[in-house]
C-alpha cells in the first residue's frame, strides 16, 4: 500500500513544490584539522591506525598538537577504516596527542566524521 | 339549491384574518391567500350524471398562472386534479358529468390557484374542509332531475371549450407545502412520491499516507518554524546538527488513523454538500519541547457530484467525485538520511558524517482535497462507501492520501 501511493504522490509534491533536483550539491569531507574526523594512519607494524581527532592545538603548523582517541583495530585499507568507524561501539584506547608531522609524514586519510560531544571534550582537559 | 343553475361562483376576495401578511419589501404574499367564498355555496346539491360546473375569479393583483380543481368522487382512492380554462376574468370549468354516477354520493373539491413557478398562492377550500356537493337520484330528489346526459368523450373530449376539464397529473409546486396527499415537491417542479434519501449519515474509518519535502528538513531551522521533528535512529535524541544540503527526494510515510462521522444532504439530483468530522486514534507523532501538541480533531466540508442519471433514485453503486476543504492535522511520519557538514561549527556530539533520522512533520492546519469514491447501497437507505483522497495541506505543506471505508444510513 505504502509503495502504491508512493509514485504519484512524489509526483504531485515535486510538481507543488516546484523544485529543481538537479541542483549541485556541496558535499564537504572531513580534512586533517576537522575536529571529530576519524584518520586512518600508516602503522609502523602495518596496516592502518584509526584515531579520533578530539581538538587540536595550533594554527598548520608541522608541530601542532593533536590530542586524539586511539581505537583498538588494524584496519588494512582505508575502505575497512572507513567501515569501522562507523561503530560507535568500536573499543578505544586512552585519549593521546601526537604532532601534525607525524600524521602528515605517514599515508593517511580523514575516512569518517563524527560530531565531539562535550563529554568527549572533558576527557582530555 | 340547484347547483346546475346556481353556479359556484367563489368570489374572490383577500383573506382576512387568516390570510399572511404581504412581505413588506416584494408586496407578494408570504403564504397563499386564501380565497373567501360565501358560506351558503360550500354545500350544494345536484343530481346524477350532470357536470358540476365551477367558476373562479381571481383578483388582478394575484399573479395566477393555472387554477387547479382537486376534487374526490365517493368511494375512489385518491384525489383527482382538473385545470380550469381562463375565460377572460374567470377560470372555470367542471366536474366530469361521467364522474357523477348514478348512484347517490357527495363530491368534494376545492380549489388552489399557482404562480408561474408552481407555488401555491391562494386556494378556496382545503382537503380537509372541501365544497361538498351532494349527488342524489331523480327517485328522491325529482327537482333535481336532468334530461342532460352526459356528453360521449369521443365526441366532447376534455379540455375542449364546453367539455370536461383536462386531468391534470402532476401538480406544479415550489415547495412541499404546495403538495398534498403526502407528497413532497420533487426537483423537477412537481409533487410526487419522493422516494430519494436526502440525508445520508456515515461513519467510516480512514487511514493516511502523506508525502513530505525533506530537503533540509532536520536544520534546527525547520524544526522551528516548519513543522519537522528529526530524531537520531541510534539513541532517539532530538537532532540539532548542521545537514548538509542533498536535495532528497519527497518521503511517503504513514500518517494519522482516523475514524470519521459525516451529515451528507443531497441538494440536488447529483450533487450533495455535507460536514465530515474525525478524530486521530493513531498516527500522532512525536512534539518537540515547547511546541504545539496534535489536535487530533478534524473537520471538513465535502461536495460531491454523483454520477448516474438520478443516482439517489436508483439502486446500485453510486460512484462521485469529491471536493473538500477543512481543518486537519497529519502527522506524517518516516526517515531521512542526512549528511552532516564537517566544517559547521556545531553544538551537538555524536552526529556521524552520514546517518539515517526519524524525521515527523506536522502538517496543516488547512487543506484542500480531491478524490474519487462510491456508495453501494445494500437497501435503499443503507449501503457501504469507499473514497480515495488526495488533499493538500498548508500552511505547514504536504501532500496527503487517504484511503477511507464505511457506512452510510440514508434518511428522507
Amino acid at each position: 500500500m505504502k509503495r502504491f501511493f508512493q509514485v504519484p504522490l512524489s509526483v504531485a509534491l515535486l510538481l507543488s513544490l516546484g523544485a529543481c533536483s538537479a541542483d549541485a550539491v556541496d558535499e564537504p569531507e572531513p580534512t586533517l584539522d576537522t575536529k571529530g574526523a576519524f584518520l586512518a594512519v600508516a602503522a609502523d607494524a602495518g596496516g592502518y591506525d584509526l584515531i579520533r581527532t578530539l581538538a587540536i592545538l595550533g594554527s598548520g603548523l608541522p608541530d601542532d598538537a593533536f590530542f586524539v582517541t586511539p581505537y583498538a583495530v588494524n584496519p588494512q585499507s582505508f575502505e575497512e577504516a572507513r567501515a569501522l568507524a562507523q561503530d560507535p561501539a568500536l573499543p578505544r584506547r586512552a585519549v593521546t596527542f601526537i604532532g601534525r608531522s607525524y600524521i602528515t609524514s605517514r599515508d593517511w586519510s580523514a575516512v569518517w566524521f563524527r560530531s565531539v560531544s562535550s563529554a568527549e571534550e572533558l576527557e582530555f582537559r | 339549491m340547484s347547483l346546475r343553475h346556481c353556479v359556484v361562483w367563489l368570489l374572490v376576495m383577500l383573506a382576512l384574518a387568516l390570510a399572511p401578511r404581504a412581505n413588506a419589501e416584494t408586496g407578494q404574499p408570504k403564504g397563499p391567500r386564501l380565497l373567501h367564498a360565501p358560506a351558503a355555496s360550500k354545500t350544494t346539491e345536484q343530481g346524477v350524471l350532470t357536470p358540476v360546473p365551477i367558476s373562479v375569479e381571481i383578483p388582478d393583483d394575484l399573479q395566477a398562472r393555472r387554477v387547479l380543481l382537486h376534487y374526490h368522487v365517493f368511494g375512489a382512492r385518491e384525489w383527482r386534479t382538473l385545470e380550469l380554462r381562463r375565460e377572460n376574468m374567470r377560470y372555470v370549468g367542471a366536474i366530469p358529468c361521467l364522474e357523477v354516477s348514478e348512484m347517490t354520493s357527495e363530491i368534494r373539491y376545492y380549489i388552489r390557484v399557482h404562480d408561474a413557478e408552481g407555488a401555491v398562492i391562494a386556494f378556496s377550500g382545503t382537503r380537509s374542509s372541501p365544497y361538498r356537493v351532494a349527488i342524489h337520484h331523480p327517485s328522491a330528489r325529482p327537482d333535481l332531475a336532468s334530461e342532460a346526459r352526459c356528453p360521449d368523450p369521443v365526441e366532447c373530449p376534455p379540455g375542449l371549450p364546453g367539455c370536461p376539464s383536462e386531468e391534470v397529473e402532476r401538480i406544479p409546486c415550489v415547495r412541499d407545502s404546495d403538495c398534498e396527499g403526502g407528497l413532497e415537491c420533487g426537483w423537477d417542479g412537481y409533487c410526487g412520491v419522493e422516494s430519494r434519501r436526502k440525508n445520508w449519515f456515515g461513519v467510516e474509518l480512514a487511514q493516511s499516507f502523506g508525502a513530505m519535502a525533506v530537503d533540509g528538513a532536520c536544520r534546527v531551522s525547520s524544526q522551528e518554524s516548519q513543522g519537522y521533528a528529526c530524531f537520531r535512529s541510534r539513541d532517539g535524541a532530538i537532532y540539532t546538527g548542521r545537514p548538509v544540503h542533498t536535495n532528497q527526494a519527497p518521503v511517503v510515510g504513514l500518517a494519522a488513523s482516523r475514524v470519521l462521522f459525516s451529515y451528507e444532504r443531497v441538494l440536488f439530483y447529483k450533487t450533495s454538500l455535507g460536514v465530515r468530522v474525525g478524530y486521530a486514534f493513531a498516527g500522532e507523532g512525536p512534539t518537540l519541547p515547547g511546541a504545539a501538541g496534535f489536535v487530533p480533531f478534524s473537520a471538513e466540508l465535502v461536495a460531491r457530484y454523483w454520477f448516474g442519471q438520478d443516482p439517489f433514485a436508483e439502486q446500485g453503486l453510486r460512484p462521485y467525485l469529491m471536493l473538500g476543504a477543512g481543518f486537519a492535522e497529519h502527522d506524517i511520519q518516516g526517515e531521512v538520511d542526512v549528511r552532516e557538514d564537517p566544517d559547521a561549527p556545531y553544538s551537538q556530539g555524536g552526529n556521524d558524517l552520514e546517518q539515517t533520522l526519524r524525521v515527523s512533520k506536522r502538517a496543516g492546519d488547512a487543506f484542500v482535497s480531491v478524490g474519487v469514491g462510491a456508495v453501494y447501497p445494500l437497501t435503499r437507505g443503507f449501503g457501504v462507501a469507499f473514497e480515495l483522497s488526495l488533499a493538500q495541506a498548508f500552511p505547514y505543506a504536504a501532500t496527503v492520501a487517504t484511503a477511507s471505508g464505511g457506512l452510510r444510513l440514508g434518511l428522507r
